[in-house]
């Protein structure tokens, strides 16, 4: 037996041709999984950006985590904010802040006036500034 | 006529038609009510025209309970507990008065529609504005409401006096003036003494504290000396009902309530411009009226969450501030670090410009937050009560002793009303609420006080197995002898009780006129 196997032409196409092949598909399952993280995270930073002060979003978030550890996650996060929008994530995260801040002021307002309300440090708050603030301390 | 009974003989009768015991609210109102009437009047009352601490002495007792001393809320001599205070008036509401499904032993025996006139007569006894207590009234004259969304919460109207009626000094005149009214100061019932059915009171015992002692007989007796003492006086008489008088179904002195104050929380506005002065207790008044709205639950909510009656009244608080803006330098504790930061976030998202924020409107001072006062009603409570002392006072009479208790049911409306208005301001853009309370049912902080409001211990029913009188406040089982004062309230409602209790007096005198004439 030779040290090296002869690769004929033939066998050296096939291994391309499925080389190419897993290549290819590896490829577009990336460019899937690109496409949607790169929407959670576009919303994510969206919605953290409401805040024009920061700092001080973070300080109520981390309270909030500090009771809620189990949501400690911006991607359950994001989804818990926006469960009620119907999927349509990919608009909003598309879309203008302040057209993002106006949705979420009205869902705020819906949350005090549905019951929707967390106690943070005995401070009364909506469920979503709550979570918008958790979201701006883990982003 | 005036006699001071210090130097009424021993063992003297002193016959009379009808005899009011306490020259309080209620006393002096019914006194005014009779001045010119067609039959005598007695009005007796254990201290003179000023404090003196022998008589005062009297007023000492046993309480349990965060309850403030008795001879502290209390004062015994002319003008009764007027001579101290607030001149804090409003009707009760109707929900008050109505029998509600989640308040055991609530329900009065006639609707509030049955005080309306009473009441229009006890607003100028109390020397007030007019008689208007809505909203509409008052918002053009005062400064605007809190802009709520819809009508879960409601801002409801007090009033009261800068110089507040002392009744002791604005009747006395009158009183002393009137023909057919005798004042015996310093004249202090002992107890009440019937026939050997208890049907008919016959006559009192009245000592004073100097030590002689006489007789006050009459047809008809009418105590009016406060919640605790009015129970005391019954339960003290007990030479036919060995457990006191009118106290065959050991109501008398049972439900006892106060409306209980505490400081639950802070409010921060998102607007510090946000025009809330309505509801401030302490601003200046004018023309010597003070109007204050005071937040509360509409009667809608209170049925839909089953929920006792609340308000609260708001205080400015200023954190120290540096640069320009030191206008107040004071470093309040209650405004913590969270509070700061969510000052910032809730400035974003309810849209208030940071240049809105620190701007300063001539004469308008931005306020950081207000601190809450909030007065709760109190659940009527069969063990919240007064019963006797061992202990004696100088005329060697059990002194009253006083278990105020609130229950796990008070606690619970008061959190859940603090977690509705939270909500309703959040909801309304208006800001963010803050509740200091811990959850725990059972644990009231030692921050709750009693407002000194002595409400319901002979309360009224027609009933005589749920009330100790009846729907005209005439003690069941005995033919003669009627109570007056807020110890007939079968619920405290929210409202400081001396506008009701004066228009319940004018009320019961004109029966008593009825009867008499």
């Amino acid at each position: 037996m030779k040290p090296f196997a002869i690769v004929t032409r033939r066998h050296c196409l096939r291994m391309f041709l499925g080389l190419g092949a897993i290549l290819l598909l590896r490829r577009t399952d990336a460019f899937d999984t690109m496409t949607s993280s790169t929407t959670d995270h576009l919303l994510s930073a969206k919605l953290a950006s409401v805040f024009y002060d920061r700092k001080s979003a973070t300080v109520i978030g981390l309270e909030y985590l500090r009771r809620t550890p189990m949501e400690a996650d911006a991607r359950q996060l994001t989804n818990l904010i926006c469960a009620r929008w119907q999927g349509r994530y990919d608009d909003i995260a598309h879309a203008d802040t302040a057209r993002i801040k106006e949705r979420l002021l009205r869902q705020q307002r819906e949350d005090f006036e549905k019951g929707r309300i967390v106690n943070v440090q005995g401070w009364i708050l909506s469920e979503t500034e709550a979570r918008l603030c958790a979201l701006a301390a883990l982003i | 006529m005036l006699v001071d009974a210090r130097t009424i003989p021993e063992n003297t009768t002193i016959d009379t038609d009808v005899c009011i015991v306490g020259a309080g609210a209620a006393g002096i109102t019914l006194a005014k009510e009779f001045a010119g009437a067609g039959f005598r009047i007695s009005l007796l009352e254990g201290g003179g025209f000023e404090f003196d601490e022998a008589t005062q002495d009297l007023y000492r007792g046993e309480t349990v309970g965060s309850h403030i001393p008795l001879n502290v809320m209390r004062l015994r001599y002319f003008g009764g507990s007027t001579n101290h205070w607030g001149n804090y008036c409003r009707p009760l509401d109707e929900i008050d008065f109505e029998a509600r499904d989640w308040v055991p032993h609530s329900g009065w025996p006639f609707k509030k529609s049955e005080l309306d006139s009473y009441y229009q007569r006890a607003q100028k006894i109390c020397q007030l504005g007019p008689f208007a207590y809505d909203l509409d009234f008052w918002e053009t004259k005062t400064s605007p409401c809190l802009p709520f969304v819809d009508d879960r919460m409601r801002t409801v109207i007090f009033q009261n006096r800068e110089s507040p009626t002392r009744f002791g000094t604005a009747y006395r005149e009158e009183i002393l003036k009137a023909a057919n009214i005798t004042t015996l100061l310093h004249a202090n019932v002992l107890n009440i003494e019937t026939d050997y059915t208890g049907w008919t009171v016959t006559r009192l015992k009245v000592a004073c504290v100097q030590g002689n002692k006489f007789a006050v007989t009459g047809k008809l007796f009418i105590l009016a000396t406060g919640a605790i003492e009015n129970a005391r006086l019954l339960l003290l008489s007990d030479n036919v009902i060995k457990t006191g008088l009118g106290n065959q179904n050991d109501l008398v002195g049972r439900f006892f309530m106060s409306h209980a104050i505490c400081s639950p929380g802070l409010f921060l506005p998102s607007d510090p411009l946000v025009p809330a002065t309505l509801y401030i207790n302490a601003k200046p008044a004018v023309n010597n009226l003070r109007v204050t709205g005071h937040l509360t639950l509409s009667p809608k909510t209170q049925r839909e969450h089953e929920l006792l009656g609340f308000n609260a009244v708001l205080s400015p608080v200023y954190i120290a501030r540096t640069g320009l803006f030191s206008l107040k330098r004071l470093i309040n504790r209650e405004f913590d670090s969270l509070a700061k930061d969510l000052r910032n976030v809730i400035r974003d998202m309810d849209g208030v410009a940071k240049a809105t924020y620190w701007k300063i409107v001539k004469g308008v001072i931005p306020v950081d937050a207000y601190s809450l006062t909030t007065a709760i009603e109190q659940s009527p409570n069969p063990e919240s009560r007064v019963t006797l002392s061992s202990e004696r006072d100088a005329l060697g009479k059990q002194r009253s002793r006083v278990n105020w208790q609130l229950r796990s049911v008070d606690k619970r409306s008061l959190m859940r009303s603090l977690e509705i208005l939270g909500s309703e301001l959040g909801r309304a853009g208006l800001g963010r609420l803050r509740i200091d309370l811990n959850n725990h049912d059972e644990i009231w902080p030692d921050v709750v006080r009693d407002a000194g409001h002595h409400i319901g211990t002979t309360r009224m029913h027609p009933d005589p197995k749920q009330g100790v009188v009846d729907e005209n406040c005439r003690v069941h089982g005995v033919s003669n002898l009627f109570l007056a004062g807020s110890s007939v309230f079968p619920t405290s409602g929210h409202a400081n009780p001396t506008l009701t209790l004066i228009a319940l007096a004018l009320r019961l005198a004109d029966h008593v006129k009825r009867i008499m004439i």
